[in-house]
């Protein structure tokens, strides 16, 4: 299960890469006006600079076998938050287009989040011990 | 013989039953106050401006005198005041998980660094905000909101620091 919900994680994570990837390659991503489009930008970028630390961080704690109950801790508080500024603030102005991707990362975004809480809890625990 | 006597061997008497009743508890619940007279002084005081400041914070806020150092104020985009009060909101919450984690001694300070990182996070993407929204003659008010953030960002980071350190004197 433990590995299963990691996956899910990696999965999530590639997908939000590919879609940031399409957003500044493609024009389709057009939001209302241009204060919110600097918004967008501004959000997107950041969250994708976090999504990747955190990819690199895990799997380099990984590899050298460090704990990393504290970080997923922190990685999950920060996931959650940004769920929260998405889909409860900023609803009408991170427009995304109808593009597959981005219904597909709407779609897993939940399922990632209770994927990486589970992954925070298991590994706090596995530290303890 | 009396019925509640002690002295029959297999009745625990009233202290041990006590020892027994007091280690059963997951969590040592204690007031914030007895809390903090465990930790060292600076901790204390930290934890004291920490409040004061989210005091003022709240002050400011309902006064409206904050307001006009918000992304919000300059940017007129309803998705930034919406942003700046869940954030205000969040901080709120993180102030009420400290204390409880602080009243139950209960991993203060991992729940600390949590904030902390969280504070950085809110640094990042507040600051960064606010440069792509001032126009160049508001610079003062970018210093005033970077500091402000920095300095709830320092005083948790001196909380976690004390909190190591009392761990490491009481190991």
């Amino acid at each position: 299960m433990y590995r299963f919900s990691v996956t899910i994680c990696f999965i999530f994570a590639s997908l939000v890469i590919a879609l940031f990837t399409l957003i500044i390659s493609d024009n389709s991503f057009k939001p209302a006006t241009d204060q919110a489009a600097v918004l967008v930008q501004d959000l997107t970028a950041i969250r994708i600079w976090i999504v990747v630390a955190a990819l690199a961080l895990y799997s380099w704690k990984s590899a050298t076998k460090q704990p990393r109950g504290q970080f997923l801790a922190v990685v999950t508080a920060v996931a959650w938050i940004m769920f929260l500024e998405d889909y409860m603030v900023l609803d009408g102005v991170l427009i995304v287009a109808s593009h597959p991707l981005a219904q597909l990362v709407i779609l897993t975004r939940p399922i990632f989040l209770v994927a990486l809480t589970y992954v925070a809890f298991k590994q706090w625990e596995v530290d303890l011990i | 013989m009396s019925k509640h006597s002690n002295k029959d061997p297999i009745q625990p008497s009233q202290e041990e039953l006590d020892a027994l009743l007091g280690s059963t508890s997951l969590f040592s619940f204690q007031s914030v106050r007895a809390s903090l007279d465990r930790r060292s002084l600076l901790f204390k005081r930290t934890w004291i401006v920490l409040m004061t400041v989210t005091l003022l914070y709240v002050m400011g806020w309902f006064t409206g005198l904050v307001k006009p150092y918000m992304a919000f104020a300059i940017t007129g985009l309803e998705a930034d005041y919406q942003l700046h009060q869940i954030r205000f909101l969040l901080a709120f919450i993180m102030i009420t998980i400290g204390t409880i984690a602080l009243n139950f001694d209960w991993h203060v300070e991992e729940t600390f660094s949590t904030m902390a990182w969280i504070q950085v996070y809110f640094v990042i993407s507040g600051v960064g905000r606010q440069w792509r929204t001032m126009s160049e003659d508001n610079l003062a008010v970018i210093v005033i909101y970077v500091c402000n953030l920095l300095l709830i960002l320092s005083l948790l980071v001196i909380v976690i620091i004390e909190e190591r350190r009392l761990k490491s004197t009481a190991s």
